[in-house]
């Protein structure tokens, strides 16, 4: 860790967050410095996505991926995102910047978040590279693109993981140069800006909208799991997945209650991401899509070709890492027992769902993330908000059917909670996450009178 | 005023106090070559340890020495500061740790009583 490092670092995530801007900007507007503010944490993440899924595109054509290269990228993007917004006529801040109330219980939730972030900041600043798959493959693809460029044939080949799209891999090589040097101990504080991006982005959606009592403890909570406390800043894709994913969730609940296009515009570049940054991505997508569909039934005809488009511009966003793969001979990352293997598994069904379930609600990996989501889905049934309620209801089973395809469809996969050896921990990671963003908004709904603005 | 101003000097105070009180105690410091050997004091997760040495090679060496004198079970771990330790797990209290490291001693070996991590 050095000063110098770290300067890049926080350049590079400025840089980040400028191009997230004026992606917001084009996508919706912004009507002050205040609002801008206020979204400033998603606008950071829709820069990640964004920049991501560039970024892959750059490498799958055999762009190099040098400091150049990432100067004149992110430079096109904010660029981009500022012409969209001058042609669309999105509303543009102003000149002012005034002091915006805030509530005492906002503030001392936030006051609790700063420290805890501090303190974060502080243990990952001079974090050792000793997590398996960070040195295995996540980051010598990563020093692979720093050094040689682009994705050298055989070295992806040969290194574990090589389906996984270099979504996280080309941010590490982003960061590398950003920094001078492979500084793979500085690397962890990405993932630092990562986390507390994702923390400002469902904080600054959903603050208008629920009161700071609801709003905060389900996202403290979640931030002090073991889980996240242990794994957080690891140099891995696991958890920039399960923030873009929830992100993704938070924004697609939001849609479906207040129809603003924007809304499931930005959520199509964060599954774009997501799936570009773990195979687990397309599961995930899918379960919010399909929960998203299943709840809009009766407004099908207005709600269904928008949220399909979204998918669609998603999926595509992808479809040049699926090509190169094919080309390359490279397996795809589909499951070991294959279409029809899982009958053959058949034995194999509930244990796996027996350990995810365990998984999610295991006290010393998740504390009470996943009942706290429960009681707030049933809090939004009763209180009549089907749709939301219901919405968050399937996205909850999809997911958990979904992890429980992982392990029976991968028979090598031992059950067992050890993340060693399966990867459920860091599966249920998305759920818990994404349930996490959804809780506030699930509460601001059972109690719309006496928390700010409604959400119905 | 004052109420519109009082959130944001308990957010400011948070902010900065964690800080203040983390600088206030100084830097990092990385653990000396002392601070991994923690003599053993009570009858908790003691080990006995034969040794310290900087490669694997030299470790396994007194490894097997000690297996050739009769010590089952011993191992050769990191002890976090760089070297690799021959050590023994599981030695219950310090009473019966102090009659090993006698035992230990008649067939030249020198072991230390230690709190394991």
């Amino acid at each position: 860790m050095s000063a110098h490092s770290l300067v890049g670092l926080v350049a590079l995530n400025l840089v980040l967050l400028a191009v997230g801007g004026t992606t917001l900007y084009a996508l919706r507007g912004l009507r002050s410095w205040n609002e801008a503010l206020r979204l400033a944490g998603l606008a950071y993440m829709l820069g990640v996505a964004l920049t991501g899924v560039v970024f892959v595109l750059e490498l799958v054509v055999g762009l190099s991926l040098s400091l150049p290269a990432i100067l004149v990228t992110e430079a096109a993007l904010a660029g981009a995102g500022l012409l969209t917004g001058h042609v669309l006529r999105r509303p543009a801040p102003g000149t002012k910047l005034t002091l915006r109330r805030i509530s005492l219980a906002g503030a001392a939730f936030g006051g609790l978040a700063i420290v805890y972030g501090e303190a974060l900041f502080r243990s990952g600043r001079l974090a050792g590279l000793y997590e398996f798959d960070g040195w295995a493959f996540w980051v010598p693809k990563a020093k692979a693109i720093y050094f040689f460029g682009g994705l050298d044939h055989q070295f992806f080949a040969e290194l574990p993981g090589s389906s996984y799209p270099p979504l996280v891999p080309a941010f590490e090589a982003a960061s590398f140069h950003f920094m001078g040097a492979p500084d793979v101990v500085t690397l962890h504080l990405q993932f630092w800006f990562f986390l507390a991006g994702f923390v400002a982005a469902v904080v600054g959606l959903l603050s208008g909208r629920v009161h700071a009592l609801l709003l905060w403890p389900p996202i403290l909570l979640l931030l002090v799991t073991p889980h996240v406390l242990r794994y957080g800043l690891q140099a891995e894709g696991d958890f920039l997945l399960d923030e873009l994913i929830a992100l993704a969730a938070l924004l697609v609940g939001l849609w479906l209650v207040e129809q603003r296009g924007w809304q499931v515009a930005a959520a199509a570049v964060l599954l774009g991401a997501a799936m570009s940054t773990k195979r687990e991505g397309y599961l995930l997508a899918g379960c919010i899509v399909l929960s998203a569909l299943a709840v809009s039934v009766q407004r099908a005809r207005a709600v269904w070709p928008r949220l399909l488009l979204a998918t669609g511009v998603a999926l595509a966003l992808t479809v040049p890492w699926r090509v190169l793969l094919a080309v390359r001979n490279l397996p795809g990352g589909g499951p070991e027992a294959g279409g029809t293997g899982l009958f053959s598994h058949a034995d194999r069904a509930w244990p796996s769902l027996r350990l995810t379930l365990s998984t999610l609600f295991d006290f010393d990996i998740w504390l009470v993330v996943a009942p706290l989501a429960l009681v707030a889905i049933a809090a939004a049934l009763l209180a009549r908000r089907r749709q939301l309620g219901f919405y968050a209801l399937l996205l909850f089973a999809l997911a958990v059917a979904a992890f429980t395809w992982t392990t029976w469809a991968f028979p090598s996969l031992p059950i067992t909670k050890e993340a060693s050896l399966n990867p459920m921990p860091r599966l249920t990671g998305s759920l818990s996450f994404a349930a996490t963003a959804v809780v506030p908004l699930l509460l601001g709904a059972a109690w719309p009178a006496r928390t700010g603005r409604a959400v119905r | 005023m004052s109420r519109r101003l009082l959130p944001w000097i308990v957010l400011v105070v948070f902010a900065l106090g964690y800080p203040l009180v983390v600088l206030g105690g100084g830097g990092p410091r990385f653990p000396s070559r002392g601070d991994c050997v923690r003599p053993a004091t009570s009858d908790q997760n003691i080990e006995a340890v034969f040794g310290r040495f900087g490669t694997t090679a030299v470790a396994e060496s007194m490894q097997r020495r000690a297996a050739r004198s009769g010590f089952k079970n011993v191992q050769v771990e990191s002890d976090g500061c760089g070297l690799f330790k021959v050590t023994l797990h599981g030695i219950p209290s310090l009473e019966v740790g102090r009659e090993f490291i006698a035992e230990a001693q008649r067939v030249g070996f020198h072991p230390m009583l230690e709190q394991a991590p």
